[in-house]
């Protein structure tokens, strides 16, 4: 990475019963030291993404998944994009992804 | 009875049944973006491109259709409830007029927060992206957000909204690991090692 790059972080998890456990994993993602959001696979049993927009402070960065119960964590892909660097800048803290829609009524997804 | 928006976060599944390309020929900073609509709106669209002038370059299929209220003295509502009512807010609303207007046609309206004034007076020029954002994050009653855009008095036309990006603030208070901590501990290993191998000194 690039140290004061803005950039898009992308995690997926999808869980396909690899174990054969049948439960769905429930575990938290943090980006180095810090808590960035709880997966729940349960809550979504089709799979789930979270994008968090973060801009390192060294040419490295951890994320992390910290295993918080009974199951165990997993990661199906992780997407680093840079972005422009003037967009999406907060006065402190950090974004996450909630929602991004365009304003339509086709069913497609615009990537 | 309004379906409020809801985390896009289920889209997931869909993206990958429908993914043939499985990259972002859309998108140049790879953003996925899933579609939104309410029955008692009127979709606009062109087929005219759309010139950007901002970084945020929201995908030009995005900006090429808008919502709309169908009656046209109506506001343009999107409410949303928070899966974590105490959450602080950054909207990036993305706007372009992509209808022609007659001469004697305005679209201009005022933006509302949680029934607040945040934005007076805006008329989206054609063709061209603006993208309007909160400058410092905003929370919603017990996690009921409503966002409104209301038509001015002058206005002839009912406003209009082309794309948003709804983000949750995540604060970090732990300062990033210093990329040379653990650098000593690295090198006294790996003199250890080359002790043990030789026997002498390294």
């Amino acid at each position: 990475m690039t140290q004061g790059t803005n950039y898009l972080i992308r995690a997926r998890a999808i869980y396909g019963n690899y174990d054969g456990l049948n439960i769905y994993p429930k575990f938290d993602l943090y980006i180095g030291p810090n808590f960035w959001v709880t997966i729940d696979l349960g809550k979504y049993v089709n799979g789930t993404w979270e994008e968090i927009i973060y801009i390192p402070k060294s040419n490295m960065l951890d994320v992390c998944l910290v295993k918080t119960g009974p199951s165990t964590p997993l990661i199906s892909s992780l997407v680093l994009r840079p972005l422009a660097n003037a967009t999406y800048i907060t006065q402190s803290g950090w974004l996450k992804t909630y929602v991004r829609v365009y304003l339509s009524d086709s069913n497609d997804v615009i990537r | 009875m309004k379906r409020a928006v809801t985390s896009s976060k289920n889209i997931l599944w869909l993206l990958i049944q429908n993914c043939t390309k499985c990259r972002y020929p859309d998108d140049v900073y790879d953003r996925i973006w899933g579609s939104y609509f309410e029955p008692e709106w009127k979709k606009i669209s062109t087929t005219l491109g759309v010139n950007s002038s901002s970084g945020f370059l929201p995908p030009l299929k995005a900006l090429m259709t808008a919502a709309s209220p169908a009656n046209a003295s109506a506001p343009l509502a999107i409410p949303g409830v928070l899966d974590f009512p105490s959450d602080k807010l950054y909207l990036f609303l993305h706007f372009s007029e992509i209808q022609v207007l007659k001469a004697n046609e305005t679209r201009e309206f005022e933006i509302f927060w949680n029934k607040k004034l945040v934005y007076n007076a805006y008329s989206p020029v054609y063709l061209q992206t603006k993208t309007i954002r909160n400058p410092s994050p905003v929370t919603c009653e017990r996690g009921e957000c409503i966002l409104e855009m209301i038509k001015t008095e002058r206005s002839t036309l009912p406003p209009l909204l082309n794309a948003v990006e709804v983000f949750t603030v995540v604060e970090f208070p732990q300062p990033e690991t210093d990329a040379s901590d653990g650098t000593l501990a690295i090198i006294l290993q790996r003199l250890k090692i080359c002790f043990t191998i030789t026997n002498l000194k390294c």
